[in-house]
Formats: structure tokens, sequence, C-alpha cells
């Protein structure tokens, strides 16, 4: 019987464990782990290997202060949904915002208008060089249109928790799909998603209900 | 009217004389408040530009290899075939012969956006604030056709107009398509690239390929294949939301886009090789 003072060797094991599978999944791609196998192989028979391209970091996956990864209130390494910023803020209807201030943004991360027309800090329109309007641009929910685009998968949002974060709630969600590979490039989770779907990729809403 | 000199004290004067035009539903206003290089047209290894050096004061620049560069003060939106070049001042669309300044066609009312492939010119009729039509017009017989239409809530592009096809996008908030049809006749148009998430925009034509600029979450991106199908090449990207690529021109070999800078209102040519 271990004292009830250390940690059983068991339990041990499981935070190691769990530790070396955050470190991995928050900076390794499949393809770099693979690339990393490769490495391994062509140096036992003395090749030399290609240059290899640069690890892409998926958005949401870095560690970051108060020990969450991407942003405050992400306790696992599933990426962020695509999004033109890059914290996957939303609104309450999966609508992008501006992270930094929740003002309505199209696809392309523009301030816009009540009619969806791109604007300026100001609220003026915003114009191309040739002092013609610059053309709206959609506004898609991220989870249920952008991600399918993008990733020719079914997506919706399902599952979702609650942290306090900036002395607000915020509502963290599973975008889920049907698909067994998750934004990150490699095998996706169950998470909070109902049977039959797998966690593609997440995103918040601040509430402003304060915590 | 050609004048070979610096851009500069004619253009305050044609702007305030465009201000009336503007309420009688002419031209638009002259862009000027800008800095910078934008707009580019190409023909061959010509190259026209607008450009700003002073806020009030510009116009449309004209180079090619060989021949002295040729500055015409108050135009700006230049189309470029050959040595016949197509602009906008503040009375509409005027065609000159750029290398000798010779007036060859004269277009007014409220028409945008030219692009020009000698006999036919192409435009965007009363789209200054969004909307309007897409008209062709070939210049000796006048004929006059209309290639689509928009409502104000969709903006019809800067179309480009080469070998019997016009290329233009619409751009309609919850879709945008880039298509191609044929100048003459009733043929159908073809989408040769469309997105519900993403915008694009900005054709040219040039050699049977088709450049454009595609926006996709904060990233626009210098996208190039031919017209009848085939793998997209990405020339440049770019990541955004304030600095973005916007209008492009197709040379023989180089590839121009307008980078833009919404915040700073400052716009920069670039160019990459898309064929040795």
């Amino acid at each position: 019987m271990p004292s009830p003072e250390r940690p059983p060797a068991d339990d041990l094991v499981d935070r190691g464990a769990r530790t070396l599978s955050h470190r991995l999944a928050a900076a390794t791609t499949r393809r770099s782990f693979l690339a990393g196998v490769a490495a391994l192989a062509l140096g036992a028979v003395g090749a030399q290997p290609a240059a290899p391209r640069p690890a892409r970091r998926v958005r949401g996956t870095a560690r970051i202060r108060g020990g969450w990864f991407g942003f405050c209130g992400h306790t696992w390494t599933t990426g962020s949904c695509p999004s033109p910023f890059t914290l996957p803020r939303v609104d309450v209807r999966g609508y992008p915002v501006r992270p930094a201030d929740g003002l309505p943004v199209d696809n392309l991360g523009r301030l816009i208008d009540s009619l969806g027309r791109p604007v300026d800090r100001e609220g003026e329109r915003l114009r191309a060089p040739d002092g013609t309007p610059m053309p709206r641009a959609p506004r898609t929910r991220l989870c249920e249109e952008q991600v399918p685009e993008r990733f020719d998968i079914d997506a919706v949002t399902q599952g979702a928790w609650y942290r306090c974060c900036n002395g607000q709630i915020r509502k963290l969600a599973d975008c889920c799909s049907k698909s067994r590979v998750r934004v990150n490039g490699d095998a996706s989770l169950v998470g909070y998603c109902r049977p039959g779907r797998r966690v593609f990729c997440v995103m918040y809403v601040d509430t402003g209900v304060p915590c | 009217m050609l004048r070979r000199a610096g851009l500069a004290a004619p253009a305050a004067v044609l702007l305030a004389a465009c201000v009336p035009a503007i309420a009688n539903g002419q031209a638009p206003a002259q862009p000027f408040e800008v800095r910078g290089a934008f707009d580019p047209a190409a023909s061959g290894r010509g190259l026209a530009v607008t450009r700003v050096e002073n806020p009030g004061g510009g116009g449309v620049v004209v180079r090619a290899p060989g021949r002295a560069p040729a500055a015409f003060p108050g135009a700006w939106s230049p189309a470029l075939d050959r040595d016949l070049l197509a602009y906008l001042d503040p009375a509409g669309i005027r065609v000159v012969r750029w290398t000798t300044g010779e007036e060859v066609a004269r277009l007014s009312g409220p028409l945008t956006k030219p692009a020009l492939d000698w006999p036919w010119i192409a435009y965007v009729r009363g789209g200054a604030a969004g909307g309007g039509r897409l008209e062709v017009r070939h210049l000796v017989s006048g004929a006059r056709r209309t290639v689509a239409r928009a409502g104000r809530a969709a903006d019809l592009g800067r179309p480009a107009l080469r070998a019997g096809l016009v290329a233009w996008h619409v751009a309609a908030g919850r879709r945008s398509q880039l298509r191609v049809g044929p100048v003459r006749g009733r043929g159908r148009s073809r989408i040769v690239a469309s997105s519900v998430t993403g915008l694009q925009v900005n054709p040219s034509l040039a050699n049977g390929r088709i450049l454009w600029v595609e926006h996709t979450g904060s990233v626009s991106a210098l996208r190039l294949r031919r017209v009848r199908g085939g793998p997209v090449r990405t020339l440049a990207t770019l990541r955004g939301p304030t600095k973005i690529l916007w209008t492009t021109a197709l040379g023989s070999r180089r590839a121009y886009a307008t980078r833009w800078n919404t915040t700073t209102r400052r716009a920069k040519l670039i160019s990459r090789a898309w064929r040795r």
C-alpha cells in the first residue's frame, strides 16, 4: 500500500503519460511525427534526408499561461476552428466576431455594418484604391459553413462547456464531425460530441455574464 | 492632351470639375485620396498603372520596353491593348493611342472599370456604389450588349477582356463567383471559381489563362489557371485583414496585383513571373 502522502505509482505513470501526450499533440502534427520516424530510419541506413518543411503550427494547440491550450478555458489539444483571427471567437449563433471587442466581422475579418458592408474603425465604408466601395464578403458560421467548405466534411456545433475567463463566463464549443481526422491533421477525439461524431475543432463565445 | 511630364496640378482642377458631374449621375469621383500605384493593366510586356505621388494629384502611367513612358494626368482605372489605352476621366471613358495621344474613342456617362480588347470595350454602367450593368460595346459599329446585371447589394467587379472572352466577378454577400463568357453572341457564361465563405475578385485574362485574387479567412492569394480548366497555381499570398491583394493584370510573362492597405490607404504594385 502506498503511503497517503505519496501518489500511487499508477497515478505517476498516468500523469507522466498525460503530460507527454499534451506536449506531443501541442508541438507536433502527424506529418512531423512521421518525419521524425523517417529521419531515424534514414539515419540507420546512412542516407541523407531531404530538407524538412517547417512544421505547421495548428492554431489553438500551443500551451499558454494558466495551463490552457491556445486560449483561456481550452483544456485539450484540438486546434481552433478556421477563423480570420488567431482566436476562434464567435457570437451566440456561431458567426465570427473580433476577439478583442466582440464586434461583428465578415469571413475576411473586416468590421461590418448592419447591412454586412465592410467598414473602418469610424464606421465609414471601406473603399478600394479607385474610390469604389469594397464588396461585401460572406459572413458564415465557423462550424456549420466554413468548416464544410474548407475541409469537405459535415460539421455541427454540439458539445459545450464553461469556464471563467477575464471575469466573465466563457462558453467553449466543440465543432463535431463524422471525420476521424481533426483540424490538427491527426486522429480526432470523442469529446462532448454525440455518438457517431468526433471533435474536429473548437471555438468559444464570451457570454458577458460576470463570474 | 497627352503630357509626358509629371502628374501634378491639373488633377486638382479636374477633381473640382468632377463634383457637379457626380451630382448629375456622370462618372464617379477620381480616387486620388490614396498614395501609391494601383489598378494595373497589361498587354504583352506593356504595363499601365494608376500612380498617385501626392494626395490630390495623380494619373495613369504607361510603360513598355523600348518606349518612353507616357503619363496621363487626371486619369485612372486604365485598360491596355497594345498601343491603345482606355481610362476613366471625369467625363467618362476615353480611349487613346498612348504612343501619340491621339483620341480614338470617347464614351460619356456613369461608366466605370473599363477593359479593352480592340474593337471591344467592356465597362460597368452605374456601378459606382455597387450593382450596375456590365456591358460590352463594339467601338466601330457601336453595337452594345449587356453581359451581366447586379442589384445594389452585389458588386460587379473590374472586368477583363481578351481573345473574345469577357471575365468578371459577382460578389453578393452570401456568394462570390468568377465568371467567363463570350463577348459575341448569346453564349452562356460559366463559373470559373466560386465560394460561399470567401471572395473571388478582379480577374484578368491573357494567353488562355485567368488570374484573380481569392480571399479566404484573413489570407488573400493571387491565383492563376487555364481558362479551359486545370490545376490552380498560387503566385502570391498576403495575410490580412488590413493588407490585401486587389486588382490584377496578366502580361505575357508576369502577373501583377495591387497590394492595398485599407488602413493606411497606401497601394503598391507587386509582380510575379508566371512563365519563364
